[in-house]
């Protein structure tokens, strides 16, 4: 039924008003018309990703699922588990199992020391000056990596290290004490370098998100800090730190050009064992290569689903 | 419960005197509002009393206590804030237990203070109820349960209700005075909200420029202020320039009228300048009918603005005395209209002289 006060077309009669834009369509070639400018403006709107999933496609899709692919062929191209399995058993294993340990370690490190350094810079009582001072330094030290990093640590407690010759003078062996090239415990000292600049940068955002009022409401309580960290601050950034802590754990798993600086080809890190078998320093075996770099996307997308989900975790408490 | 005196309390942030030599003394189970502009230093005072501020110089007493040099976490003051700060990992119940579990109280005895409190306030059934899962209402209620749970000596709210929308901030306003009269706690409160702070408090101290400018009893303050800005800030209040004709006769000349307004002779002499200051309320205003002519005890307005308020109707007037403003019923206001010719008196005794200009 037409309203009061409008001329309804006739059966067959085109519309009155203005020219349609888009392709003509059945029915009302206005409201279609409508509708296609509306579905062009939202693949307008999707425009400005496309090279974002371009490159995520490109670089990252299409490589893995090659990767995981082969990972499963045999050196005639034939498909086999037979590289899988060899990746999780000796000798292979121990390298997932030292990558593991100095990835637990020093996301451990790094994170602890982030968060003591976030807490301190973000208390009321320390001039705001030295804020961005703080982050302008994290932001440069968790780029710090590879060769420069391997050197300066070398250069200050390696063998021939400023430190090292120091202490020597003392009669304390720092070489023996923290080993840079072989264990876990000197490389974590290393990535710790970067990881804890790292964590200041991710914690920063979450313990700003903790209210004063909450602090306030606790002291008024009658709350000691002790108290207010156990019962109210931790619990809220809990869910963050561990997610933040997993992301220091996958940076420091997939780290490959540090530790390759340190110890060359004995290291026995997966990225290192992965990066002998395609270069062929002991033997090459590039299938092998591939299935010991799918077991680490295995190990990666477990991180990034538990990290995901103490995301939400803690978007609970934050929002 | 307890007193609480403040003295020649100062506060200065840089160069500015948040609190000037502040003295203020709150009776043991009364309840006291501090009313202000924003940056009048209200605030300041409360936290101050809190122990999250601290001051330049001056004393805080509770109960004759001086409690400057004990740390806000054993003042046992209970505060409620602006902001919602209920602790978004607990429950209600956990929140307002918190006090309690922080003194170490048993398992026992602090859920069954928590479920008293939230009774209460009227949360019993949303006890298990995350902060996230309440409005804002619910939540400061349970904010002032939790502050309750520690039988604090004294209650502090600073602008608890500001951020809750108009009705339920005049039904929760009326509910922290019940509680506040069962439990006789002594109450300072914080707002900039003139209505909230005369229908809920015993007396009311005007705040600006970090001083207190009047306290009293919300009738005193409303009906009775003692300075210009008391005046201008509580309520609405019409300002008419007047010039003193007889001091000894307590008479001014506003306009072409001339008022009796019982002008103090002591205060006043012949020719000074005065303020006059009347509330809209006690300004009267008759519709005329076509060709009435003016009685004589009205002056002549004209009707430039009606403003609907609900059962009041406030209406601008152009006069000979000054532009006023007069509250009238809105079925009276009905017979009025723009431009239309008005009579206007204004109420004896009412025109009140603040100070000399």
């Amino acid at each position: 039924m037409a309203a009061v006060g409008t001329i309804e077309p006739a059966a067959g009669e085109p519309s009155v008003g203005p020219p349609s834009v888009g392709p003509p369509s059945e029915g009302s070639p206005s409201g279609s018309a409508l509708q296609w400018r509306r579905g062009a403006r939202t693949w307008l709107r999707w425009i400005g990703v496309v090279p974002f999933f371009g490159y995520l496609a490109i670089f990252l899709l299409i490589p893995t699922g090659e990767l995981v692919v082969d990972a499963f062929k045999g050196p005639t191209g034939h498909f086999t588990g037979a590289n899988v399995s060899a990746a999780v058993h000796a000798p292979y294993l121990s390298s997932f199992e030292t990558s593991l340990e100095l990835s637990a370690l020093s996301a451990l490190f790094g994170g602890i020391l982030g968060v003591f350094v976030a807490t301190a810079v973000l208390h009321r009582g320390v001039p705001a000056a030295l804020r961005p001072v703080v982050f302008t330094f994290s932001g440069m030290a968790s780029n710090f990596a590879g060769v420069p990093l391997a050197f300066a640590f070398s250069a200050t407690i390696g063998t021939g290290g400023v430190l090292t010759g120091l202490f020597q003078h003392l009669g304390v062996d720092l070489t023996t004490l923290v080993p840079l090239t072989s264990g876990v415990i000197g490389l974590s000292l290393v990535y710790t370098y970067f990881q804890f600049p790292l964590m200041i940068l991710l914690v920063i955002p979450a313990i700003d998100g903790l209210k004063r009022e909450w602090r306030e409401a606790s002291t008024n309580l009658g709350a000691s800090t002790i108290s207010y960290w156990r019962y109210v601050g931790l619990p809220i950034i809990l869910p963050s730190l561990l997610g933040m802590m997993l992301l220091l754990f996958g940076s420091a798993f997939s780290a490959y050009a540090t530790a390759y600086a340190l110890s060359g080809s004995t290291g026995n890190l997966v990225p290192e064992v992965i990066g002998n078998l395609l270069n062929g320093n002991i033997t090459v075996d590039p299938q092998l290569a591939y299935a010991l770099a799918f077991g680490m996307i295995v190990i990666i997308t477990v991180v990034l689903v538990c990290y995901s989900l103490l995301q939400r975790r803690a978007s609970r408490w934050l929002r | 419960m307890a007193t609480i005196e403040l003295q020649e309390l100062t506060r200065r942030f840089g160069d500015v005197v948040a609190l000037d030599s502040l003295e203020l003394e709150v009776a043991s189970g009364e309840f006291v509002s501090l009313l202000g502009p924003s940056g009048c230093g209200k605030t300041t005072a409360l936290r101050i009393v809190a122990g999250f501020e601290w001051p330049d110089s001056g004393r805080v007493l509770v109960a004759g206590r001086d409690v400057l040099d004990l740390p806000a976490n054993r003042r046992n003051m209970g505060m409620v804030f602006q902001a919602y700060s209920l602790f978004p990992n607990m429950t209600a119940q956990q929140n307002v237990e918190f006090g309690l579990r922080v003194r170490r109280r048993p398992k026992h005895d602090r859920s069954k203070r928590a479920a008293e409190l939230l009774d209460l306030v009227g949360l019993a059934a949303q006890k298990d109820r995350y902060p996230r899962q309440l409005s804002g209402g619910q939540q400061q209620r349970v904010a002032l349960a939790r502050c309750l749970a520690i039988e604090p000596s004294v209650l502090l709210l600073d602008e608890p209700l500001s951020a809750l929308d108009a009705k339920v901030r005049v039904q929760l306003r009326e509910e922290v005075r019940r509680i506040q009269l069962e439990l006789g706690i002594t109450t300072l409160y914080v707002t900039h909200d003139q209505e909230e702070a005369l229908s809920v408090s015993d007396r009311v101290a005007v705040m600006s420029s970090g001083r207190i400018e009047q306290i009293g009893s919300p009738a005193e303050i409303y009906g009775h202020p003692r300075t210009p800005f008391v005046a201008s800030f509580v309520g609405t209040m019409n300002h008419l320039e007047a010039t003193v004709v007889s001091s000894a006769a307590g008479k001014v000349r506003c306009g072409p009228a001339v008022l009796d307004v019982g002008l103090s002779a002591a205060s006043h002499s012949d020719g000074d300048v005065v303020t006059m200051y009347v509330r809209p309320e006690h300004v009267h205003v008759v519709a005329l009918a076509p060709g009435q002519d003016m009685p004589p005890e009205l002056f002549e307005g004209k009707v430039t603005s009606l403003t609907f308020l609900g059962p009041v109707t406030r209406v601008g007037i152009a006069s000979a005395l000054g532009g006023l403003l007069a509250d009238v019923s809105s079925s009276m206001a009905l017979s009025l209209a723009i431009d239309s010719t008005v009579g206007v008196s204004i109420e004896a005794g009412s025109l009140r002289s603040l100070a000399l200009t």
